[in-house]
């Protein structure tokens, strides 16, 4: 499979009042076509300032996007048209990123215009219940509004008008933080189906491990702008190396025993994180990592690539590991 | 086993709107012993909120409750007069709500805030106190719910502070003006996943150190599973299953509870069910029978037309489903 997308060393930074906010720091990674990756990390990560560059809302302070082979990172608002149709974006609130004035066909619909040049009415009525069946919704709500529809059909009709112009690669930026977890399960299997029937490639942003444990091939932990981990989804949960990782996995609440069961011990959560304008020198976990030294306090990690794909940025992480899989009392 | 603290018998409140009247609450029961832990789950608009508030009867305006009674430790809440009213919220019941940010007043400071509390408590009680001894249970609560950095906290205003010592800051106010039963609304929905953690970890530890009685009303299911000793689902204003917090979990019964577990992500992966077909019911309108009828794929004719009792499947272990007729424990 072909790498539809590989970011380099992406930067963003945003001048403030206080100063500068280091969103995103140096991040790299990629995607293979038909593939999903999850992006996650808590509030304040820079995990959507990743997803809204890649699709053309910011542009990078510093660093590349490239895809489907043409670097697309210079200038977002240049950003020529045929690749603004090839990336789509599906935002957390759909009751914000619809419009409260215009019937679903009149939003629907504008993609299709812009990106699909159709001009001819019965075409575009046809073509917008083709994509509201796509998503599994009656096509009678072509002429309601935004607020006669539940959360969770208003965020399909975000989903069908994301696919308007044919993308092949979606950012999915929280699209079922806001929806029950009933209805969360409905998009996702939605969404599931899309992506094996289209092929498309999937952005995941979320800060919900679990979820990503049933929906993405590859999952990157980011903290405070920086990616701290990366790997395949089973391993990534199975076997995680980075402590914020462990950290994040050992506070999700579960539903059952299992679940309980593959929790990393030995390690509790604590802290809040720090502020994005003056980020911590050296490791930025390390004034919440149980396990932080001197050296975490001055030098940054680099990453250290494992097998199958793994990418790990932590200098103790062999020690951290063999400490907590043998429950060495001393310290490491 | 120890008395009941709370009792919700057959509570019905409804809600006007424009001229429309939206029956929300449809029979609730539930109780609280002494020292128990309960938690409510349900989905968005199933009622949890509006079951809480009624406890400390400061529902809105436009609600009205229709029959039922709330029984705080035998006294009819909603009997009481305005002096009674103000001593059970001043001394013995008191609510964490979801969003600290609207429930902490902006143009005081935190410091301030706590001291009118814990001075109205004890004013209530009867016990009136120096300034000094007010500001060291001030303190003493700061302490108690862990924030760092005490003097700068009691300094600020709630917008200097960040979302999870926010909350802490809830959890101190609700300590110090409810020594009996905290009401737990939606604590940590809005916090991140360490955050919450570390959130729950400290009501925890409060909660068993001082012996209160807690319910916590969640859509987190994982997290509600962590902290109660019992558990009642609630679907559409009624209480569908209630049992002890193992059993519900891992052997739920009620369709609706079953499909709802089943919606949720697992950590050891195993694929998303298709989740609940349909939505909840309009309340203006509610089905009848069983409210949950219309989304329920094991509905039968019966379902409609009268809503189903309770029934003890296994011991302590209810539901409200026609499926377990005949599946009574005694």
């Amino acid at each position: 499979m072909s790498e539809i997308l590989q970011v380099i060393s992406l930067t963003k930074h945003f001048k403030s009042s206080v100063g500068i906010v280091h969103a995103v720091d140096d991040i790299s990674f990629s995607i293979e076509e038909g593939k999903t990756i999850g992006l996650v990390g808590e509030s304040g990560s820079g995990k959507s300032t990743t997803g809204h560059m890649i699709a053309g809302i910011y542009s990078p302070t510093r660093g590349k996007i490239i895809f489907d082979g043409v670097d697309i990172s210079v200038d977002a608002n240049k950003r020529p048209l045929s690749v603004k149709k090839k990336i789509g974006m599906v935002f957390q609130d759909p009751s914000t990123s619809l419009n409260p004035r215009q019937t679903i066909e009149d939003i629907i619909s504008l993609p299709l215009k812009v990106h699909m040049r159709i001009t001819n009415y019965a075409e575009m009525r046809r073509t917008v219940r083709g994509l509201l069946e796509k998503v599994q919704l009656p096509a009678d709500f072509m002429n309601r509004y935004p607020r006669d529809l539940g959360g969770g059909e208003r965020q399909l009709v975000a989903i069908a008008r994301a696919l308007a112009s044919e993308p092949t690669l979606i950012i999915l930026d929280e699209p079922t933080s806001a929806l029950d977890v009933s209805v969360q399960a409905k998009i996702i299997t939605t969404l599931l189906k899309l992506q094996k029937e289209m092929g498309l490639t999937y952005i995941f942003i979320t800060h919900d491990l679990s979820l990503m444990r049933n929906v993405a091939d590859k999952v990157a932990i980011m903290y405070l702008g920086k990616i701290y981990e990366m790997a395949d989804t089973q391993n990534f949960f199975e076997e995680p190396l980075h402590p914020y990782t462990m950290m994040l996995i050992s506070s999700i609440p579960t539903l059952t025993d299992e679940e309980e069961k593959i929790k990393p011990r030995g390690i509790e959560s604590l802290g809040e994180i720090p502020s994005a304008v003056n980020p911590p020198k050296g490791c930025r976990f390390h004034t919440r990592c149980p396990f932080a030294r001197e050296e975490c306090k001055t030098n940054e990690p680099k990453g250290e690539k494992i097998d199958g794909g793994r990418i790990v940025f932590c200098h103790f992480w062999r020690e951290i590991k063999y400490k907590l899989t043998t429950n060495a009392p001393e310290k490491i | 086993m120890s008395e009941t603290l709370l009792e919700i018998r057959g509570l019905h409140v409804s809600y006007t709107v424009y001229g429309i009247r939206y029956h929300v609450l449809n029979g609730i029961s539930l109780s609280v012993r002494k020292g128990e832990k309960v938690g409510v789950i349900g989905e968005s608009g199933c009622g949890k909120t509006t079951t809480l508030k009624s406890v400390l009867k400061i529902l809105p305006e436009n609600a009205r409750i229709e029959g039922g009674d709330v029984l705080f430790g035998g006294k009819s809440v909603l009997k009481m007069n305005s002096a009674e009213l103000r001593k059970l919220r001043r001394t013995k019941v008191s609510m964490i709500f979801q969003d600290p940010t609207a429930a902490l007043n902006p143009v005081f400071r935190i410091g301030e805030q706590l001291f009118d509390i814990v001075n109205a408590r004890r004013e209530e009680e009867g016990k009136g106190a120096s300034k000094k001894e007010i500001e060291e249970e001030v303190n003493e609560l700061i302490r108690q719910v862990m924030l760092p950095e005490p003097k700068r906290v009691l300094n600020s205003y709630p917008f200097q502070l960040s979302g999870g010592m926010r909350q802490r800051v809830m959890i101190a106010m609700a300590l110090a003006s409810g020594r009996e039963l905290l009401l737990a609304d939606e604590p940590t929905t809005n916090l991140d996943v360490t955050i919450q953690d570390q959130i729950l970890r400290l009501i925890e530890n409060i909660v068993s150190e001082r012996k209160l009685s807690i319910v916590l009303v969640s859509h987190a299911l994982g997290a509600v599973r962590r902290m109660v000793d019992r558990v009642y689902v609630m679907y559409a204003g009624t209480i569908v299953e209630e049992g002890q917090s193992n059993s519900v979990f891992g052997n739920p019964k009620h369709p609706y509870t079953k499909m709802l577990l089943a919606s949720a992500p697992k950590l050891t992966g195993g694929g998303i069910s298709e989740g609940i077909p349909g939505r909840i019911p309009d309340y203006s309108n509610p089905p009848h029978g069983c409210r949950f009828h219309p989304r329920c794929p094991m509905a039968s004719a019966v379902c409609k037309f009268k809503p189903p009792r309770m029934v003890e499947v296994e011991k302590g272990h209810k539901v409200a489903c026609y499926n377990y007729y005949g599946e009574d424990v005694e």
